[in-house]
C-alpha cells in the first residue's frame, strides 16, 4: 500500500539560502505524525511546501498518489489538504460562523448569478453550508459564538476555530502547525485531546508540528526530527527520546 | 426539515423595495409639483449616479480589499462607449438601454485584460499601478480623435442625446443596490471578504484568490461603466478631464466616508455628499466658492484620522441584510 | 547626432528635477513606507518661497535656494507630525488616502486668491540666460546651475547618509523600525528628520525647476511629483542611488518621447514604464528581490 503523503528529495532554496534539503517523509492513511526540531530547522517550510505556499526548487510531494508540489495553495487544499497556522491566521472581520463557512466555499456551484438572483439553487447551497459549518462549530464547542467577530474571540477559541475552518471541507490530510502555541498546560491537555478526537472521528491524518514535548510524545505515533534543514531521526516517541543525536541538537539545548 | 423562524417574516429586500418604490413616487411627484426645480434634479441623478460607481469601488476595495486609483478610467470607457452607440445607432430608450449594457460590458472587459497581470500586485504597489493605468487612459482619450474622430480628444465629445431622466437613474441604482447586497450576502461575497481580510489564508482554505480579486475587480469596474454611460447621457458632453485622477479619489472619498464595506454607508454618502457639494455651490456667495475644494480634502483627512471606518463602519440597514436579526445581539 | 545630444541634455536637465523630488519620496517610503503623495506639493510650496525670496524680498540666488529648503523642511516636518503619525500604525491604505487629503488639501489652499492664487506667476531668473555651444550642441549657464546644485545636494546626502551617525540611524530604522528603537534609536526623532531632508530636497528642486521652466502655479507639483515617485519605484523604491538612476531615465525618455514620438503621449510612456516595471520588476533596476515570509 502506498503512503497517503509521500515526499521525496525536496530542496527548498532561497537565493543562496537552502532551508530545506534532501527531505523524505511518508505518511500512512489515519497516522499521527509528528514533525519537530528547532526554530530555523525548515518545519514550517515544509509544511509551505506541501501545502503549495512555496513551489519545490526540487524534489516530488505525492498526495494520494498525485504530485502536488507546485500546485496553487487552493488546489493542494481541495484535494484534501488542509492545515492551521503558527500564527492563527483567521478572517478577522468575519463572523465565527462566515470563517467556516467560506471554506467549504470551493465544494459550492452557486455561482455569482444564482447569487444575484436568489435561486432556489442559491438558497438550498446556503442552507447545506451553514449547517454544515454549525456542526463543525458544534465539534469544536464553539456553536454559541457563531455570530462573534472572529477577531473578538480568545485566544485558545480562535485556535479551535483555525481547526474547526480546515476541517469543515473533509481533508484527507491535516496539517497543523505549532497549535499549542501560547497555551497554559491545561489548555494543552485540552488541545490533546482534541486531536485525538477529531483524528477518530473525521477518519484524519495528522501531521503534526510542535515544539512542546508533551504533546509530541502524548500524541504521535511517529517523530521525525529535523535540523538545519534535514532530517536526522525518525522512529518512534520512545526511540526518539532516547535517540543521542536528538538528544544533542535539540532536547540538550532546549527545555525537555 | 428544520425551519427558520426568521423565514416566515416577509425578505427584509421586499420591505426595501416597497420603500424604494414609494420614494420613487414621491420624488417623481415632487418634481411634477414643481417643488424639485431642475437643478435640483440634476444634483439628484448625479447622487444617484455617483452612488452607483461608488458601490462599484466600495466592492473592489472595500469588500474584496483591492485597492484602486483608476476607477474614473473605467467610469470613462463606460461613458465613451456608449456615447458612441447612442449616436451610431440614433438616440431612444433601446438604444440607451443597449448603451448602458455595452458601455458596463467594455468596462468589465477592459477590467478583466488589466487587471489579471496588475491584481498581483498589492496594498500600495497595486494603487499606483491602478493609478497609472488611468493616466494612460485619460491620455488615450485626449488623443482619441485621432482614431475616432467623434470622439473629439481633448476638446471633447458633443452631440450626445441627453437620455437619462430619473426613472432611469433610479431604476439602476435601486438595481445596483439590491445586487450588492445579494452579492455581499452569499457564499461568493464571503469569499471576496476572505481575500481582503487575509489572502494567504483564503488561498489556504480552498479560495483561488486570484479568481476573486479579478471576478471583485470586473464586477465593480462594470458598475461604474453603467454609472459612466448614465452620466454621458445626463449632460450630453464628455470631456477627458472628467475622468482622471481627481474623479478616481472623488469616488473614493464617498466610499470612505461612507464605510469600507457598507452599502448602506456608501447609499448615504453618495446622497448626502453629492448634495452637500452642490449645496454649497448654491449657499455660499461666489467669493468663497473655491473654499469648497480647501474643505473637501480636509474632510477626507478627518475622517482618516479619526473615523477610519466612514458613518458605518462595516454595518448595514437592517433592510439591507438577507436575513431578519437574530434574538440574541 | 547633434539633435539626439540636445534632447539628452534637456532630458538630464528634467531629471535631475524629478531626482531632487524622487530622493524624497524614497527616503519616506523606505522608512515609513507610505507613498507621500503630498510630496509633490511641497515641491511646489518650495518654487514659490523661491519666488518670493528673489521677487519680493530680493535674495541672491544662492539663498533663495537656502530659503526654499528651510521653508520646505518645516513644511515636511510638520505635515508629519500632524497627519502621519497618528496612523502610523493603522493600515497602509489609510495613511496613503490621508497622503491623498494632503496633497489636495495643499494645492487647493494655495490656490485660493489670498495664498498664491491660480494664475501663473513667471519666476524671476537672477541672472542673465547665457548659451555655450559644444560642438553644435548648446548648453545654457540654466541647465549647468541645475546640474550643479542637484549634484552638489545628491553628493551631500549621500554623505550624510553613509557618514553621519544620524545617517546610520536612518538606515536602520528603514531596517527594522522595532530593533532600531531597542537599540536606543528615537525612531520618532528619525523619521522627522528624513521628512525633513526629503523635503528640502524636493524645495530645492522647485527652485531649480523655476528657473529652468520659467513658469510656477499651484497645480505645477502634481506631475513631476508622480513622476518623479515613478521614477523612484523605477530605481528600486527606498533605494537613494536608485532613485537617481530612475529619475535621469525618467527625464530623458519623457523628453526624447516629446522629441521623436509626440509630446501628448509623454505622460502615457512614463506611465507605462511604471506598470511594465511593477509586473516585470517589483523592486526596480536597483533592488533585491525578497519572498513574503509566511
Amino acid at each position: 500500500m502506498s503512503a497517503l503523503l509521500d515526499v521525496t528529495g525536496l530542496l527548498m532554496r532561497f537565493g543562496g539560502l537552502v532551508a530545506v534539503r534532501d527531505f523524505a517523509l511518508q505518511v500512512d492513511e489515519h497516522e499521527l505524525v509528528g514533525l519537530i526540531g528547532p526554530n530555523g530547522a525548515g518545519k514550517t517550510t515544509v509544511f509551505n511546501a506541501i501545502t503549495g505556499m512555496y513551489r519545490p526548487t526540487a524534489g516530488s510531494i505525492r498526495f494520494r498518489g498525485r504530485e502536488i508540489a507546485g500546485l496553487k495553495p487552493h488546489r493542494v487544499y481541495q484535494l484534501g489538504v488542509a492545515r492551521t497556522f503558527q500564527n492563527i491566521r483567521l478572517f478577522r472581520e468575519l463572523t465565527v460562523l462566515d470563517n467556516v463557512r467560506v471554506a467549504d466555499h470551493h465544494r459550492g456551484e452557486a455561482g455569482v448569478l444564482h447569487s444575484v438572483l436568489r435561486t432556489p439553487k442559491f438558497r438550498n447551497e446556503e442552507r447545506r453550508l451553514a449547517d454544515r459549518a454549525r456542526e463543525l462549530l458544534a465539534v469544536m464547542g464553539l456553536e454559541q459564538r457563531e455570530s462573534e467577530y472572529a477577531r473578538n474571540l480568545p485566544y485558545g477559541e480562535q485556535r479551535r476555530l483555525e481547526i474547526a475552518r480546515a476541517l469543515v471541507s473533509d481533508p484527507k490530510l491535516l496539517l497543523l502547525d505549532e497549535p499549542a502555541a501560547g497555551m497554559n498546560p491545561y489548555e494543552v491537555g485540552q488541545l490533546m485531546e482534541l486531536i485525538q478526537f477529531v483524528r477518530e472521528r473525521f477518519r484524519l491524518t495528522v501531521l503534526l508540528i510542535e515544539h512542546q514535548m508533551r504533546v509530541v510524545m502524548g500524541v504521535c505515533q511517529r517523530v521525525l526530527v529535523m535540523e538545519f534543514g534535514e532530517k536526522i531521526a525518525e522512529g518512534r516517541p520512545e526511540e526518539i527520546r532516547a535517540n543521542p543525536k536528538v538528544i544533542e541538537a535539540y532536547l540538550g539545548t532546549s527545555e525537555g | 426539515m428544520r425551519t427558520d423562524g426568521a423565514r416566515r417574516r416577509p425578505e427584509p429586500g421586499t420591505i426595501a423595495v416597497i420603500v424604494a418604490v414609494g420614494g420613487f413616487v414621491l420624488l417623481q411627484a415632487l418634481m411634477w409639483l414643481g417643488v424639485l426645480n431642475p437643478y435640483w434634479q440634476q444634483v439628484l441623478n448625479l447622487a444617484g449616479i455617483t452612488l452607483i460607481s461608488a458601490l462599484g469601488l466600495n466592492l473592489i476595495y472595500g469588500y474584496t480589499g483591492q485597492f484602486s486609483l483608476g476607477h474614473a478610467a473605467f467610469y470613462g470607457v463606460g461613458a465613451y462607449a456608449s456615447a458612441l452607440l447612442t449616436r451610431s445607432l440614433g438616440p431612444g430608450a433601446g438604444t440607451l438601454l443597449l448603451g448602458i449594457v455595452a458601455g458596463a460590458a467594455l468596462a468589465a472587459l477592459v477590467a478583466f485584460l488589466i487587471g489579471l497581470p496588475i491584481l498581483r500586485l498589492r496594498s500600495d504597489y497595486l494603487a499606483i499601478a491602478t493609478l497609472g493605468f488611468g493616466i494612460i487612459m485619460k491620455v488615450l482619450l485626449d488623443n482619441s480623435d485621432a482614431v475616432i474622430p467623434m470622439m473629439g480628444g481633448s476638446s471633447g465629445m458633443s452631440g450626445i442625446a441627453r437620455l437619462t431622466t430619473f426613472p432611469w437613474v433610479f431604476a439602476f441604482g435601486l438595481a445596483a443596490v439590491l445586487v450588492m447586497r445579494n452579492l455581499v450576502f452569499s457564499s461568493v461575497g464571503r469569499a471576496l471578504v476572505s481575500v481582503r481580510e487575509d489572502e494567504l489564508a483564503a488561498e489556504a482554505v480552498g479560495i483561488d484568490t486570484t479568481r476573486y480579486k479579478t471576478l471583485g475587480f470586473v464586477i465593480g469596474c462594470g458598475y461604474a461603466g453603467v454609472a459612466g454611460a448614465l452620466y454621458a447621457h445626463l449632460y450630453a458632453y464628455l470631456n477627458p478631464f472628467s475622468f482622471d485622477f481627481l474623479k478616481s479619489i472623488d469616488v473614493l472619498l464617498v466610499v470612505v466616508l461612507g464605510g469600507l464595506g457598507s452599502i448602506s454607508g456608501t447609499l448615504v454618502a453618495a446622497i448626502a455628499w453629492t448634495f452637500l457639494l452642490e449645496g454649497l455651490r448654491v449657499a455660499l456667495p461666489a467669493s468663497v466658492q473655491d473654499w469648497r475644494m480647501v474643505i473637501y480634502p480636509l474632510v477626507m483627512i478627518v475622517f482618516m484620522l479619526f473615523r477610519p471606518g466612514g458613518i458605518f463602519a462595516r454595518t448595514e440597514f437592517g433592510f439591507l441584510k438577507p436575513r431578519a436579526r437574530r434574538g440574541k445581539e | 547626432m547633434t539633435y539626439f545630444l540636445q534632447q539628452l541634455i534637456n532630458g538630464l536637465q528634467l531629471g535631475f528635477v524629478y531626482a531632487l523630488i524622487a530622493l524624497g519620496y524614497t527616503m519616506v517610503y523606505g522608512i515609513v513606507r507610505l507613498i507621500n503623495f503630498a510630496h509633490g506639493d511641497v515641491f511646489m510650496v518650495g518654487a514659490y518661497l523661491g519666488f518670493f525670496a528673489l521677487a519680493s524680498w530680493g535674495l541672491p540666488f544662492p539663498l533663495a535656494i537656502v530659503v526654499a529648503m528651510v521653508g520646505c523642511a518645516a513644511l515636511g516636518v510638520f505635515i508629519e507630525r500632524v497627519a502621519y503619525k497618528p496612523l502610523r500604525n493603522a493600515p497602509r491604505i489609510s495613511a496613503l488616502i490621508t497622503a491623498m487629503g494632503v496633497s489636495l488639501f495643499i494645492e487647493n489652499f494655495t490656490n485660493l486668491n489670498f495664498v498664491f492664487g491660480p494664475t501663473p506667476r513667471a519666476f524671476p531668473r537672477p541672472f542673465a540666460v547665457r548659451t555655450f555651444g559644444l560642438g553644435g550642441v548648446e548648453i545654457t549657464n540654466v541647465q549647468l546651475i541645475v546640474f550643479g546644485v542637484a549634484i552638489l545636494l545628491m553628493v551631500g546626502l549621500s554623505l550624510f547618509v553613509g557618514r553621519t551617525r544620524t545617517g546610520r540611524a536612518m538606515r536602520a530604522v528603514s531596517q527594522d523600525r522595532d530593533t532600531a528603537r531597542l537599540m536606543g534609536i528615537n525612531v520618532d526623532t528619525v523619521i522627522s528628520i528624513t521628512f525633513g531632508i526629503g523635503s528640502a530636497l524636493a524645495g530645492a528642486g522647485g527652485v531649480l525647476y523655476g528657473i529652468a521652466y520659467p513658469q510656477i502655479q499651484p497645480m505645477m507639483g502634481i506631475m513631476p511629483g508622480l513622476k518623479a515617485f515613478v521614477a523612484a519605484v523605477l530605481g528600486g523604491i527606498g533605494i537613494i542611488p536608485g532613485a537617481m538612476l530612475g529619475s535621469l531615465i525618467m527625464g530623458v525618455v519623457e523628453t526624447f518621447t516629446s522629441a521623436y514620438v509626440s509630446s501628448t503621449l509623454r505622460d502615457a510612456v512614463a506611465f507605462g514604464i511604471l506598470i511594465l516595471v511593477l509586473l516585470v520588476r517589483p523592486t526596480g533596476l536597483l533592488g533585491k528581490s525578497h519572498s513574503d515570509k509566511v
